[in-house]
């Protein structure tokens, strides 16, 4: 494995008001690596998550993905803030995927797959719409490439939503309690095509509930705890044997 | 008492319940219709009413010359109302507190004063800005004010501030996750704007503004405290001049009607195409998609 990380992440702070969400996280995630953030409702993961999207602003740190860095650009060997074009090409290659789908409602499942592909990508729209039925067809979803996202169940919007995004063959895919808004039948299908894609060799982010989704899937787990990264480490170890009391005592409520 | 049915029973399996009987509504319809009737034969024998000076004037050429004007009005400051509205829109969205306190501002003034006073301030402009020029080009502003020029200006910045506010609502209708998707695709805001929130904000936006246009219609009729040349100022004129002011009102009454209802149907079939439950919209997604870009 490479020794340079695909994404750093380093003292991240991030405030809102007078509250610190996030008090200096320090991860890193190697290229072809799946993590999963764990830890109670409130502990900052969906926020970090966010933050390396560049959805929400972080108020100290950096965090690097390949070599563009979130919201900044280095010129002159320094970090400076970066414009909204430049913004949004950083954002181009780091996929993610919605707790509540996000589907655009005025278009299509096709639609939904292709509009990055022709309104960023600047791709042709025959070729975009190509390679949007091959992503839906990746998902399993080819035949609902014509319907609206309120004909679809929550379980096929967010397929939908993780064929849109990989569809922009991202460098990393986030993805922010993909299962959480499902209902319970419908968790098993979102979760197998993230397995699918985690064997694909993608590097992925993954805040999750799903405790045995984490113990399979992912390389390494970080509990999070008040805004702090309480403890790294492979996924199988952290959540069959953890080593602090309050990962345990986490561990415990969930499982 | 005691019989078979003293629980409520029902002795025949297949029963179904007898409607009930509603006399009062035919008693009330009844009476209602009488007193229709007695207000149109008044209506008709009132001797102030003339109808027959009501038909000559009905399509005289002072009344069609007003009529024109009163739509012309309207659609042109309806036009410029929205393009006013959507300035004011981004404006409020934009990041720039100067721009968005100055949008906050017009709408607030607009608002609250009301609109015949905002014409007669317009109609009597020459007053505090006695010249308007761009660059060496200067024009007295007595020369460009008329009463039909003063009204679309009065007309299009008033209407402009409600627009303004169905705009910004429009926008805000469309969920903070629509653009958040879009952003993370790496769409720039411009782009975000275009391609995902107008074309969602557009359904909340269009039926309002029907209903603006249509109240804009009938707001047209205060210019002719100015002299707007509308359908009412013509009315005013004539019955100045032979004093068959009731016939005239009517007249000016049926035109309002007319073109009213004629909005309306418009307005429905607005919101009907327009209307978010669409399982036919569904249907036709594969026709859309051969001749929409994506």
């Amino acid at each position: 494995m490479n020794a340079q990380p695909l994404v750093a992440i380093r003292g991240v702070v991030k405030r809102f008001g007078h509250t610190e969400v996030l008090k200096g996280i320090d991860l890193d995630v190697m290229q072809g690596e799946v993590l999963c953030l764990i830890g109670p409702s409130g502990s900052g993961k969906s926020t970090l998550l966010r933050c390396v999207n560049h959805l929400e602003k972080i108020d100290a740190g950096y965090i690097r993905v390949d070599d563009e860095y979130a919201g900044a650009v280095v010129r002159n060997g320094e970090l400076h803030e970066a414009s909204d074009a430049e913004i949004a090409t950083y954002r181009e290659r780091v996929g993610m995927v919605f707790q509540h789908f996000n589907l655009f409602l005025h278009l299509t499942a096709l639609e939904n797959v292709a509009i990055g592909l022709t309104k960023v990508r600047r791709l042709p729209r025959h070729e975009a719409l190509q390679r949007a039925r091959a992503a839906l067809a990746d998902v399993g979803l080819e035949h609902l490439r014509d319907s609206y996202p309120r004909h679809l169940s929550g379980g096929q919007q967010q397929r939908v939503a993780i064929a849109r995004a990989l569809a922009m063959e991202p460098k990393l895919m986030l993805f922010d309690e993909p299962t959480s808004a499902l209902d319970p039948e419908l968790v098993g299908e979102v979760l197998s095509v993230m397995r699918r894609v985690a064997e694909g060799g993608m590097t992925m982010i993954v805040v999750t509930h799903e405790m045995r989704f984490a113990r399979d899937v992912a390389d390494r787990v970080a509990f999070m705890d008040q805004g702090l990264n309480a403890e790294v480490g492979p996924a199988r170890q952290l959540i069959d044997s953890p080593t602090s009391e309050r990962t345990r005592k986490f561990l415990n409520h969930v499982g | 008492m005691t019989s078979l049915t003293a629980y409520g029973e029902v002795r025949d399996p297949y029963a179904t319940p007898v409607p009930r009987r509603h006399p009062s509504h035919w008693i009330s319809g009844c009476l209602a219709l009488l007193l229709a009737a007695g207000v149109a034969y008044g209506l008709a024998t009132n001797e102030s009413f003339e109808w027959s000076v009501f038909g000559r004037y009905l399509f005289s050429a002072p009344t069609l010359q007003g009529l024109a004007v009163t739509i012309e009005l309207s659609l042109v400051s309806q036009i410029i109302a929205v393009l006013i509205g959507c300035a004011l829109a981004l404006l409020g969205e934009s990041r720039n507190p100067v721009f968005r306190a100055f949008a906050k501002a017009y709408v607030g003034f607009f608002r609250g004063v009301p609109l015949l006073v905002i014409l007669l301030i317009c109609f009597n402009a020459a007053l505090f800005v006695p010249q308007v020029g761009i660059g060496t080009y200067s024009w007295d502003t007595n020369t460009l004010i008329t009463g039909f020029s003063a009204a679309i200006i009065g007309l299009s910045l008033h209407e402009g501030a409600f627009a303004g506010e169905i705009i910004r609502a429009g926008f805000m209708s469309v969920p903070e996750g629509q653009r958040e998707a879009a952003h993370s695709l790496g769409m720039k805001r411009r782009v975000v704007m275009r391609v995902i929130v107008i074309p969602q904000a557009i359904r909340v936006i269009i039926p309002p503004t029907g209903n603006q246009f249509i109240g804009l219609l009938k707001a047209t009729s205060l210019v002719s405290v100015i002299g707007g040349g509308d359908l009412l100022t013509r009315a005013q004129q004539v019955y100045g001049s032979n004093f068959k002011v009731i016939p005239l009102l009517m007249v000016v009454s049926f035109w309002y009607l007319l073109i009213v209802t004629i909005a309306t149907f418009g307005q429905h079939f607005l919101e009907k195409k327009y209307s978010v439950s669409s399982g036919a919209r569904a249907g036709v997604a594969r026709a859309r998609l051969a001749e929409e870009p994506v």
